[in-house]
């Protein structure tokens, strides 16, 4: 077994065992006869990775320099800029950090790294799996903002989103209330460990009872109240807020579709046979907070948005190095175009089964509801509709730039996250790396039609009053394509957080990471 | 008396039918939901399911397979510092699990694979569709 593919991962599962996180127990076939020291770092000569695989630090015939050769023969091999690599001499580094020199240092056009998407974990930890969209929580999303003295801004945790049936929704918590106090430590104020402690142990319980004292300021209130929080095994509900908005252009059809989980399949279809049944003339798709998954969810919903004029057309398909310019060097398998889907997979067949046909709305453009937390999946699905000439118009701010991915690829313990293709659209564009970024005057490929406006705490999602939403009914309604104004701190690049300075006070989820737990907030002693 | 005799016949009959045919329905699997939601279910199913799967351990919500028969489960959304799912171009397929009521035995049956675990003290009902 050369590399473990996602495709084999329910395979893998099938047979009853995680053997991912094999490593001692498998070997290469060469792994008798290679000796410890039989391997040597050659400038510009790279040994067959799967000579290598898996002969590990402690192994018989295993060794660090082994490790560290088979990530530098693997990377030579699959990494999509290969030959952006600076081929080092791994003497002088770890393991791990071998493997943080093994990518590009290229820029974007804007100047941020093109390779931010560079990661490892134990395989352990990555072989992890929950129900769909379960969490061990209260059912919050929260918003965290940094504390910046310099420009006089405090430290505040804002509820961004509730799911339904959760212990949040019980106690009618709501978007944009602030979570003042965590077990009576007040969050703007906080500045010692042990309070750091307090809020993170609140926030991210670490058990099923746990329970959370918090003090909030609800939406439009002066006054605090405290409510009493028993952590649960909750689930998230993907797709949200299904409503019609009558203007006088016809009705637009909103929905807020968070994360592209298997469970969402059944809640797209829902709410398009909903909203086509409402004759709806635009759609605005909150993807605000949808950070991706399920890549065939997106192309589902594309065909569901466009229809028929999805037909015979590229949802996206995947490039590779220039080493495999036919090939998927990981499956082997020719490359094909991936299609829209127009039928249900049955990604939980017991709530949907597959095979059935999709309903659809027939647009002919579509407005997306974008932050920073937009990413992968999300603006795949984008950048498939502008493929096939679908207005795609983009109220909110910059989106995260992800349009790579990879095989995740265990060796020795750990599974190494390293980019190796591209998805392109029906024309070829895949080039995104700086986001989607709203303008009213685009002049590149990665800018699309659209207003910056920023994420507005202040209203409930779907309301016509919240401030993206607003914008695009404005928008939608006028051939002018008016924008809000926007004020000079307001830009359509927001990056995501400062860099942490002091680990000591970072409010974070310490926990294996879910969806519901997506931010963390920093602050340095003063 | 022949008339009594042949209506004796008739019910043992029917009798036996009934009871075969109850035997059968016993015998099958049937797709079910838990009768009595709680914490010590939860975490009986959640023990199951991860034993199913080669789990150490997962998270199962409250209200699974309280309204359905079924679940998927998926590789746990990673995330790095800066909130990005590490993989947000998902191609994995989720996994199916079902809740199966056979007699009075009730299990969480890997729909791939088949395998299923018996949970000792969980009571599931038939599901009505």
């Amino acid at each position: 077994m050369k590399r473990i593919s996602n495709k084999l991962f329910s395979a893998i599962v099938a047979a009853g065992v995680l053997t991912l996180s094999a490593c001692g127990g498998s070997s290469s076939t060469l792994s008798n006869t290679t000796k410890k020291e039989d391997v040597v770092w050659q400038a510009g000569t790279f040994i067959n990775d799967s000579l290598l695989d898996n002969l590990c630090i402690g192994n018989l015939n295993g060794s660090a320099l082994k490790e560290k050769l088979w990530l530098r023969s693997w990377s030579n091999d699959t990494y999509l800029w290969y030959n952006e690599i600076d081929d080092q001499d791994p003497a002088s580094f770890s393991v791990s950090n071998y493997f943080t020199e093994l990518k590009t240092n290229a820029l974007t056009p804007s100047g941020k790294l093109k390779d931010q998407f560079h990661f490892s974990m134990s395989t352990e930890e990555w072989n992890l799996l929950n129900q769909s969209g379960a969490s061990l929580g209260f059912g919050i999303n929260y918003h965290f903002q940094q504390k910046d003295e310099s420009l006089n801004i405090d430290r505040e945790i804002t509820v961004s989103y509730t799911d339904p049936e959760t212990p949040a929704s019980v106690e009618n918590i709501n978007r944009g209330a602030i979570i003042i106090a965590v077990d009576g430590v007040n969050v703007a104020i906080a500045d010692d460990s042990d309070s750091i402690d307090t809020i993170n142990n609140g926030l991210f319980p670490q058990t099923q009872g746990q329970e959370v004292v918090l003090t909030l300021q609800d939406l439009g209130e002066a006054e605090t109240r405290e409510v009493t929080l028993i952590a649960e095994n909750v689930v998230s509900t993907p797709v949200q807020n299904v409503k019609t908005i009558d203007t006088d252009n016809g009705k637009v059809g909103y929905l807020q579709f968070n994360s592209h989980i298997a469970t969402a399949e059944k809640g797209l279809v829902d709410a398009v046979t909903t909203l086509e049944g409402e004759g709806i003339t635009d759609l605005v798709l909150d993807l605000r907070y949808n950070g991706g998954g399920l890549l065939d969810l997106a192309s589902q919903l594309g065909y569901m948005i466009v229809g028929e004029a999805t037909a015979d057309k590229t949802f996206e398909k995947l490039t590779f190095n220039d080493k495999y310019p036919t090939t998927d060097p990981v499956t082997g398998r020719a490359l094909v175009p991936s299609p829209f889907h127009n039928q249900t997979l049955g990604f939980n067949a017991g709530l949907l089964a597959a095979g059935q046909d999709l309903p659809t709305l027939n647009l002919t453009r579509l407005f997306v509801l974008t932050t920073a937390n937009t990413c992968s999946a999300s603006e795949s699905l984008m950048n498939s509709l502008r493929g096939i000439d679908i207005e795609v118009i983009q109220i909110g701010e910059t989106t995260c730039g992800k349009p790579y991915g990879f095989y995740p690829t265990p060796n020795c313990g750990t599974t190494y996250f390293s980019v190796q293709f591209k998805g392109e659209n029906n024309q070829g564009f895949g080039d995104y790396a700086d986001g989607f970024i709203p303008s009213q005057t685009p002049s590149f490929e990665s800018e699309v039609q659209g207003c910056v406006v920023e994420d507005d705490y202040s209203n409930a999602l779907g309301d016509e009053a919240e401030a993206m939403l607003a914008a695009a009914l404005v928008y939608s309604a006028d051939e002018t394509r008016t924008c809000p104004e926007v004020s000079a701190g307001k830009r359509a690049f927001r990056p995501f957080i400062p860099n942490i300075s002091d680990s000591a006070f970072i409010l974070e989820d310490k926990r294996p990471q879910s969806v519901f737990f997506n931010n963390r907030i920093v602050t340095t002693k003063h | 008396m022949r008339i009594k005799l042949f209506l004796a016949y008739l019910m043992a009959t029917l009798c036996g039918c009934s009871s075969s045919a109850q035997d059968k329905l016993l015998d099958q699997e049937v797709l079910a939901v838990i009768a009595k939601p709680s914490r010590q279910v939860n975490e009986e199913i959640q023990a199951a399911v991860a034993s199913l799967l080669g789990q150490k351990e997962l998270v199962i919500a409250a209200n699974a397979f309280t309204k359905d028969s079924s679940i998927s489960v998926e590789r746990l959304a990673h995330q790095t510092v800066n909130g990005q799912l590490i993989n947000g171009r998902v191609t994995e397929q989720p996994l199916l699990i079902n809740l199966v009521k056979k007699g009075k035995q009730c299990f969480v049956k890997n729909a791939l694979t088949g395998g299923k675990i018996e949970l000792k003290h969980a009571k599931c009902l038939k599901l009505i569709e």
